[in-house]
């Protein structure tokens, strides 16, 4: 650092604008929590919000134990997590496949990618009646559901991803004698993990909600089952408790893929999850 | 920590990516394969390798089809469906849009909400249904909450991502030539944010859509697409439950292409916008 930098570097701190970034906005973040919980005490011993909709936190502490320690709660949880993390699973292979046959060729693009995108437009949410019509209420069919929900976000971001590589870089590999799998493995499919991992992130909150659409509509047993157990008998704190468990799983979840995408892709901290984003 | 990402993904990147080299013959690939599954879904049901009750035939859909159509009482519920999201549509993106403005103009207010919004976005919101049915009954009420609730994210956190858009130079430039913060939001973030806003829009119509077939096929009693299908499959009337599916499935593409031209009329700029980026 050269004098003058010095110099200003002192202006800058010095400067009230910088004096007032020293505040971390995570101070703000602490004081949210806190503030959450007071209006949705208010609202609720007020009435303002009807008890059937949303109980009182204290009724909800209470009911916490209760529904925890019912008999075979762990065997719903864990019935749940298997259906999303299975459909999950079978819906991000085949999308990834997919997407990677369809990058392959410019011709099965030009064939197959119209009806395909016409899949995102498609609310699976209406196939559900037809699955559980087709192979019951047992967990095959909530499988079946969340892997439909999750396929189409990573099957457009992996064929996305697949065509970003530089056509320079292409050329190059090419140019070395790298064969056409070497440049998947070493050239397009490490440009494109950070978008496909963008399409997993979307994918994992889709195939939880496809599950539990699915458990909703007609299911013996998972969390949902609970869900729906507990408001016919008008029990909402009890209900609460499980929603407080789905955001659990949500935001697990998402811990686990950012966590998976930063030791994965290191390479890059930026969880921004589309080509058009970046910055050059 | 961990940064927000966009909620959205969108087609219009893969189809624009790369010059059409080798599409000969790619009609003809489509031809065939939809002529192969269509045999196949005629023909595999009469050989009796599945159930043809669970598994009609391609002629049997068609002529049920024909039947739903002609039968005339599928317009009331497409109009509730069509109308609960034409209802809870506008409220939503109006809704998230505000949301992102008051919370993404400013990094240190964006900063400080982003743990939450990873967990309203981690949250599957679907959970509220059946709350949402219980507390404001089987009509369209629950309905259009459902679906405000479930639509109003995407078009909140694109907004947010959208807005913190230009880069640190281009904020100092404005500042470097006074401009007030209104003159920022409204000549420099705004407009570099409005692309992304438009396809959280676009994702926000789907998602409303989504919404309103989730509450009709959970409630029991107001009609609706969602409620149809839901009847048709409890009958095991697999052709008409089918012909159901197909009309929606044809309502969504439809959604979807009118949204693509309200987007394009918008944001009559981002392909300009965009291959500058590049």
């Amino acid at each position: 650092m050269t004098r003058t930098e010095q110099i200003a570097q002192l202006a800058i701190d010095a400067s009230p604008r910088a004096k007032r970034k020293k505040f971390s906005p995570y101070i703000l973040t602490a004081l949210i929590a806190p503030l959450i919980l007071a209006v949705w005490w208010f609202v609720t011993e007020t009435r303002i919000v009807p008890p059937i909709l949303l109980p009182t936190p204290a009724s909800v502490v209470q009911s916490f134990p209760r529904v925890v320690f019912a008999d075979g709660f762990g065997d719903q949880i864990i019935r749940t997590v298997t259906e999303i993390v299975g459909g999950f699973a079978l819906g991000a292979t085949i999308g990834f496949l997919l997407g990677m046959l369809l990058s392959s060729s410019s011709r099965l693009r030009a064939a197959y990618l119209p009806a395909l995108s016409a899949l995102e437009a498609i609310p699976t949410v209406i196939l559900a009646p037809i699955i559980i019509a087709w192979v019951g209420f047992g967990m095959e069919g909530k499988v079946m559901q969340a892997a439909l929900a999750c396929f189409y976000a990573v099957f457009i971001t992996t064929l996305s991803g697949l065509g970003l590589a530089e056509p320079n870089a292409v050329n190059l590999m090419r140019s070395l004698g790298a064969s056409r799998w070497q440049t998947m493995a070493k050239l397009r499919v490490p440009t494109a993990l950070p978008v496909i991992f963008g399409g997993l992130q979307l994918g994992a909150t889709t195939a939880i909600i496809g599950a539990i659409v699915s458990e909703f509509i007609g299911s013996v047993g998972g969390l949902g089952y609970l869900m729906i157990r507990y408001r016919g008998s008008f029990d909402t704190a009890a209900y609460w408790v499980i929603i407080f468990f789905f955001l659990v799983i949500g935001l697990v979840t998402y811990l686990l893929i950012w966590y998976a995408e930063k030791k994965i892709v290191f390479w890059r901290h930026t969880a921004i999850t589309r080509p058009d984003l970046e910055k050059p | 920590m961990t940064t927000l990402a966009p909620a959205s993904t969108t087609t219009a990147k893969v189809k624009q990516q790369r010059p059409d080299r080798d599409t000969k013959g790619a009609g003809w690939i489509a031809l065939i394969t939809i002529a192969v599954f269509l045999l196949l879904w005629q023909f595999i049901p009469q050989t009796g390798l599945i159930n043809r009750v669970l598994f009609p035939t391609f002629t049997d859909t068609l002529a049920g089809f024909v039947q739903l159509v002609s039968g005339g009482y599928w317009w009331e519920d497409l109009g509730k469906t069509m109308m609960a999201v034409a209802i809870a549509w506008p409220i939503g993106v109006a809704f998230g849009f505000s949301m992102g403005v008051i919370l993404g103009t400013s990094p240190f207010i964006r900063q400080a909400i982003t743990p939450y919004a990873i967990a309203v976005q981690a949250l599957p919101k679907v959970v509220l249904a059946p709350l949402l049915i219980g507390w404001l009954g089987f009509g369209s009420e629950s309905k259009i909450a459902l679906a405000v609730i479930i639509c109003f994210f995407p078009v909140w956190i694109d907004t947010m991502v959208g807005l913190a858009l230009p880069a640190a130079n281009e904020f100092k430039l404005m500042q470097s030539l006074k401009a007030t913060r209104r003159q920022i939001f409204l000549k420099l973030q705004l407009p570099s944010a409005i692309p992304m806003i438009m396809v959280g829009v676009k994702h926000s119509l789907l998602l409303a859509f989504t919404g309103v077939l989730v509450a009709e096929i959970l409630s029991a009693s107001d009609g609706g697409l969602g409620k149809l299908a839901k009847e048709f499959a409890s009958q095991l009337n697999m052709p008409l439950t089918y012909s159901v599916v197909g009309i929606v499935v044809i309502l969504a593409v439809a959604l979807v292409s009118i949204a693509d031209v309200i987007e394009r009329r918008v944001v009559f700029w981002s392909e300009e916008s965009r291959a500058r980026k590049r």
